[in-house]
C-alpha cells in the first residue's frame, strides 16, 4: 500500500515540491536543535542570542539578510533557530494528541456499549474544560518551559480527532467488508487497526496537517503569556515582539516570521492533500 | 452428539433481537443438518431469517442479537458455546462464507492478492502465499495479474469468484453462501453457479446455499429448507419439494417463480399462508 501510494505521489509536482520543502524546514529544524544542544553544552552565548544594541533595527542588508530585531540579533538565524521550537511544537504535540485519539476513537466506534460510553464521557470531560486552563494547570505541575507546553496541548487537543475518528469508524465496522473480514477469522484488533484505520487514514493526515499551524499557534500564545519557551527564539516570540514595532515601520521581523510560518503551514498542507490521495486507491485512475 | 455422516447440525436454534415486548424472533427454533459434500438450500421470502441463521452458525450474527435457545454442533461441540478465539479459528478455515454482495464485500484501499493473502496468513502459516494466491484465482478462473487490482479496477463477477477464492483459501469444509448471485446480472449468475458446481464437486465441499432462486435450488441443492417468519416450514430433497410442494407457502414461492409460459397455479394470498403454517405448527 505505502509502496503505490509513494509512486502516485512522485507523479505529483506539487506534493514533490512541497515535499522538498517539509525537508529543508525539517534540515533546518535539526540543525538549530544542534546549535542549541553544542552552546547548551559549551555553556556558551550562541551568536543570536547575543544582543548589539548599537546594531538594533536595522532594515535587510546584505550583512543581515532579513534585518535586525530590536535588541540587534540578526532576524535570519533566528527564525531559523525557530523552526527547531515550531517542529516540536507541532510533532511531538501530534504524537501525544493523535495515538491517543486515533485509538480511543477506534475502540469507542467499533465496541459501542460500554466501551463507548466510557470514551464519550472522557472526551466530554476533557472538552468541557477551557483548553487554555488546562494548559496553565499543567504548566504549574510540570513547571515553565517546552515541557508543559507538549503536555498541555497535546493532552487537550486529542477529543476532536477523537470525535472524527469514532464517528468513521462507526460508518466502517457496518459495512460489509469488516463482516468479510470477521467471517475470514481476524480478530477485533487486526480488524480495527490494520483493515478499518487504512480506510480513515485521511482523517487523521488532514487532522495532524491542521494540528501543525494551530499547535505554533497555542505556543507563541503561551510563550507571550510567559509559561513558554524561556531561551530559545521561537516564532511565537519573534512574533510578540515584532508586533509592537510593526506601526513604527519595523516591517522586517514580523514579514519574515509570517512567511514561514505561512510556507510551513502550506507545505504540511498541499503535503497532507496529495498523501491523502496518493493513499485512495480509487482517486487514482 | 453429531451424527457422523453430517458436518453440521442445527437444533432449535432461536435467534431474537430486543427484549420484552419489541422483540423479534429473527430465527424462530429451525433444525436442520448438512452431510458431507451436500448442498443444502435455504429459500425464502426477503426478511424470513436466512442470513441471520446463516451468520449465527459461526456467531457472526450483529452484535444486538441474543442466541435464545437451541445448539449448533460442529465437529462435536456447541459453537453457540464456544469462546471467541476457537470461534476465530474455526471461521475462514473450516466455515467460510460468500456474501450477497461482491463490490462493498472487499476492503476498498487493498489489493485483491493482499486480502486473499490475510486469509492464508490467519490459516495457514507456512506456505508459499504468492503460489497459492496464484492457484487460488486460477481455480475460480481468473488470470493472477488481478491479484494486484483493487476491488474497485473489477467488474461484479470478477469480485464474486475472488470472494469464492477467498473463501476457498483455506480449504473449509463448509461454505456458507449467502444469495451469492443476486447482485450480479443473469449471464454472469449463470457462470458464477456453474463455478460453485465445478468447484463443490472437485474439492468435496458441503455448501449452505441462501437464496431467493428457485432455479438455483433445483440446479444445485441436493435438499432443501423452506423458510418463512424465522421457521422453517417444509423441507426435503430437491426434486420431491420443488415437484411435489406439501406446504402452502412453497406453493406460494413455485407461482412467484416467473415463467415463459404463465402458470396455471393459482396465486396464494399471505393471509391463507399464515393460516397454513398456523395449522402446520402450533407455537
Ligand atoms: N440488526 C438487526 N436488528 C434488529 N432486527 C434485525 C437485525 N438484523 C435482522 N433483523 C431482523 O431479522 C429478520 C431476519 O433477517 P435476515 O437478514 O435473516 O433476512 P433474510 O431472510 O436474509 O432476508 P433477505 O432475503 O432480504 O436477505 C428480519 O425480519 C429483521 O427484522
Ligand atoms: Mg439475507
Amino acid at each position: 500500500m505505502w509502496g503505490d501510494a509513494w509512486r502516485r505521489l512522485r507523479k505529483n509536482r506539487v506534493a514533490m515540491l512541497c515535499l522538498a520543502l517539509v525537508a529543508l524546514f525539517t534540515l533546518m529544524a535539526v540543525y538549530g536543535e544542534l546549535v542549541y544542544r553544542y552552546h547548551d553544552f559549551k555553556d556558551i552565548t550562541p551568536s543570536y542570542q547575543k544582543t548589539h544594541l548599537d546594531l538594533a533595527f536595522q532594515p535587510p542588508s546584505s550583512k543581515h539578510w532579513m534585518g535586525t530585531d530590536g535588541l540587534g540579533r540578526d532576524v535570519m538565524s533566528r527564525l531559523v533557530q525557530g523552526v527547531t521550537i515550531a517542529y516540536k511544537v507541532g510533532i511531538i504535540t501530534s504524537l501525544i494528541a493523535i495515538p491517543i485519539g486515533v485509538f480511543f476513537g477506534c475502540i469507542a466506534g467499533f465496541f459501542g456499549g460500554k466501551v463507548d460510553d466510557f470514551v464519550v464521557w472522557l472526551y466530554s470531560t476533557f472538552a468541557s474544560m477551557p483548553g487554555l486552563l488546562f494548559i496553565l494547570a499543567i504548566a504549574m505541575v510540570v513547571g515553565k518551559g517546552l515541557l508543559g507546553i507538549y503536555l498541555g496541548i497535546g493532552l487537550t487537543t486529542w477529543v476532536g480527532i477523537c470525535r472524527l475518528v469514532r464517528g468513521e469508524v462507526i460508518k466502517h465496522k457496518s459495512q460489509t467488508y469488516v463482516q468479510a473480514a470477521q467471517a475470514l477469522g481476524l480478530g477485533s484488533g487486526r480488524i480495527i487497526f490494520k483493515h478499518i484505520l487504512p480506510n480513515i487514514s485521511h482523517v487523521i493526515i488532514v487532522t495532524f496537517t491542521l494540528r501543525f499551524p494551530a499547535a505554533v499557534g497555542t505556543e507563541v500564545f503561551l510563550s507571550f503569556l510567559g509559561i513558554g519557551v524561556q531561551d530559545q527564539p521561537s516564532w511565537g516570540l519573534m512574533i510578540n515582539s515584532a508586533r509592537m514595532r510593526l506601526w513604527q515601520g519595523m516591517w522586517w521581523e514580523m514579514t519574515f516570521v509570517t512567511l514561514a510560518v505561512f510556507l510551513l503551514v502550506l507545505a504540511f498542507n498541499l503535503l497532507g492533500d496529495a498523501l491523502r490521495d496518493a493513499l485512495d486507491p480509487r482517486l487514482n485512475d | 452428539m453429531i451424527d457422523s455422516k453430517n458436518i453440521i447440525e442445527v437444533k432449535d436454534l432461536r435467534v431474537h433481537f430486543g427484549h420484552g415486548d419489541d422483540r423479534v424472533r429473527a430465527v424462530d427454533g429451525i433444525s436442520f443438518s448438512i452431510a458431507h459434500g451436500e448442498t443444502l438450500a435455504l429459500v425464502g421470502e426477503s426478511g424470513s431469517g436466512k442470513s441471520i441463521s446463516a451468520l449465527s452458525l459461526t456467531k457472526l450474527a450483529p452484535r444486538q442479537a441474543t442466541y435464545a435457545g437451541g445448539q449448533i454442533l460442529f465437529n462435536n461441540s456447541n459453537m453457540l458455546k464456544l469462546s471467541d478465539r476457537e470461534l476465530r479459528k474455526i471461521r475462514g478455515s473450516q466455515i467460510s462464507y460468500i456474501f450477497q454482495e461482491p463490490m462493498v464485500s472487499f476492503n476498498p484501499v487493498f489489493t485483491i492478492g493482499w486480502q486473499i493473502e490475510e486469509a492464508l496468513k490467519l490459516h495457514r502459516k507456512d506456505l508459499d502465499r504468492k503460489a497459492e494466491i496464484g492457484r487460488l484465482l486460477d481455480l475460480v478462473h481468473l488470470p493472477d495479474r488481478l491479484a494486484a487490482a483493487y476491488p474497485h479496477q473489477m467488474s461484479g463477477g470478477q469480485l464474486q469468484r475472488c470472494m469464492i477464492a477467498m473463501a476457498l483459501a483455506c480449504s473449509p469444509e463448509l461454505l456458507v453462501a449467502d444469495e451469492p448471485t443476486t447482485a450480479l446480472d443473469v449471464t454472469v449468475q449463470r457462470e458464477i453457479l456453474n463455478l460453485l458446481k465445478e468447484l463443490s464437486e472437485k474439492v468435496g465441499l458441503s455448501t449452505l446455499m441462501i437464496t431467493h432462486n428457485l432455479g438455483i435450488v433445483s440446479d444445485l441443492a441436493d435438499r432443501v429448507c423452506v423458510m418463512r417468519k424465522g421457521r422453517i416450514v417444509e423441507e426435503g430433497a430437491t426434486r420431491q419439494v420443488l415437484d411435489d410442494p406439501q406446504h402452502k407457502y412453497t406453493k406460494h414461492l413455485m407461482a412467484a417463480v416467473p415463467r415463459l409460459k404463465p402458470s396455471a397455479a393459482k396465486k396464494t394470498s399471505p393471509e391463507e399462508i399464515d393460516d397454513e403454517m398456523k395449522r402446520w405448527m402450533p407455537r
